[in-house]
């Protein structure tokens, strides 16, 4: 997949996620991370859409993968933290 | 309203400092002069006494104090003497807690207003909450009506409130709804923020992730928590 390709992917999940559309959004990361299983981008809006879904379990292992494949990806790291008792 | 709380250990000194916080007056009373100065300045009134002390106790006044709540339970003998002492001296509403069921039930035949039970009340709302994946927060109002926080169900999202039919399908009232509202940050990621939304209109719309605020019978939450997975 081209990076273009996966831009234009992502950048539709965004759009979902920011219309409250999870289910939606998920399908476009899912394509994203068919190709590209470590795509950190993909697998961080994974991580959001869980949580805003209320899944936190899951919401924290894509976070978790985000910073195995990208140390130091900032949001990740603070949605984790944001996660910790919940 | 008027208060004396009798024991201040970490559950008597939770309770006094959270009735001082709401505008109420609060006498708190312990024999360990530690305990005492720890709340001091955070309630109108202390004394250092041993609540046994049948005589020093009447001299309090405690007729006057809309509750006087007997907040030590682990030492039983003394939970019981200043439970007869304070009902002797004529105490209006006589609250007490209870370390054990038996110590529950004595309680109770001493003729005392309310029996708080909080370990083993925390434990049934701790396993309540455990057991259910989506439900957040959960407090029993009565025996069997509770007020709780699920995940809003597949089935309810982008319905009315009206739509989903829940007071009549499930028996449960919808009375707030916490909603994520996604916004994007300056460096282009999408974050969120919570917003409560209290008592909505039943023309409200029910979103995707919403955390329902529901009032009903502690069977039908746990019935529509199900149907949330």
């Amino acid at each position: 997949m081209k990076k273009e390709e996966i831009n234009h992917l992502i950048e539709e999940a965004k759009f979902y996620i920011l219309n409250n559309r999870f289910e939606e959004a998920e399908k476009y990361l899912k394509k994203i991370l068919k190709d590209n299983p470590e795509n950190p981008d993909a697998l961080f809006y994974m991580g959001l859409l869980n949580e805003m879904l209320n899944r936190f379990t899951e919401a924290r292992e894509y976070y978790e993968k985000v910073l195995s494949v990208s140390p130091g990806y900032h949001s990740a790291e603070e949605h984790l933290a944001r996660l910790q008792g919940k | 309203m008027q208060f004396c709380v009798i024991g201040l250990g970490r559950f008597g000194q939770a309770l006094a400092v959270a009735l001082a916080k709401k505008g109420h007056e609060v006498l708190a009373i312990d024999r360990d002069e530690q305990r005492v100065q720890e709340i001091e300045d955070k309630v109108s009134q202390t004394f250092i006494l041993d609540s046994t002390n049948e005589k020093a106790m009447k001299s309090l006044g405690l007729s006057e104090f809309d509750w006087v709540i007997i907040a030590m339970s682990s030492d039983l003998e003394a939970s019981i003497l200043t439970t007869m002492i304070v009902k002797d001296a004529g105490a209006k509403r006589v609250c007490a807690k209870a370390a054990t069921s038996l110590h529950a039930k004595i309680l109770g035949k001493l003729g005392i207003d309310k029996v708080v039970f909080p370990e083993h009340e925390m434990g049934v709302r701790l396993a309540e909450i455990l057991s259910s994946p989506s439900i957040f927060q959960f407090l029993e109002l009565a025996e069997d009506y509770s007020i709780a926080e699920i995940a809003a169900p597949k089935e309810f999202w982008d319905k009315t409130i009206r739509e989903t039919d829940a007071r009549k399908k499930y028996g449960i009232n919808i009375i707030a709804i916490k909603r994520k509202i996604p916004f994007t940050e300056k460096d282009g990621t999408i974050d969120y923020k919570e917003e409560l939304k209290m008592a909505p209109e039943p023309s409200e719309k029910i979103l995707q992730g919403d955390i329902l605020v529901v009032l009903g019978h502690t069977k039908n939450i746990t019935k529509i928590e199900k149907a949330t997975r």
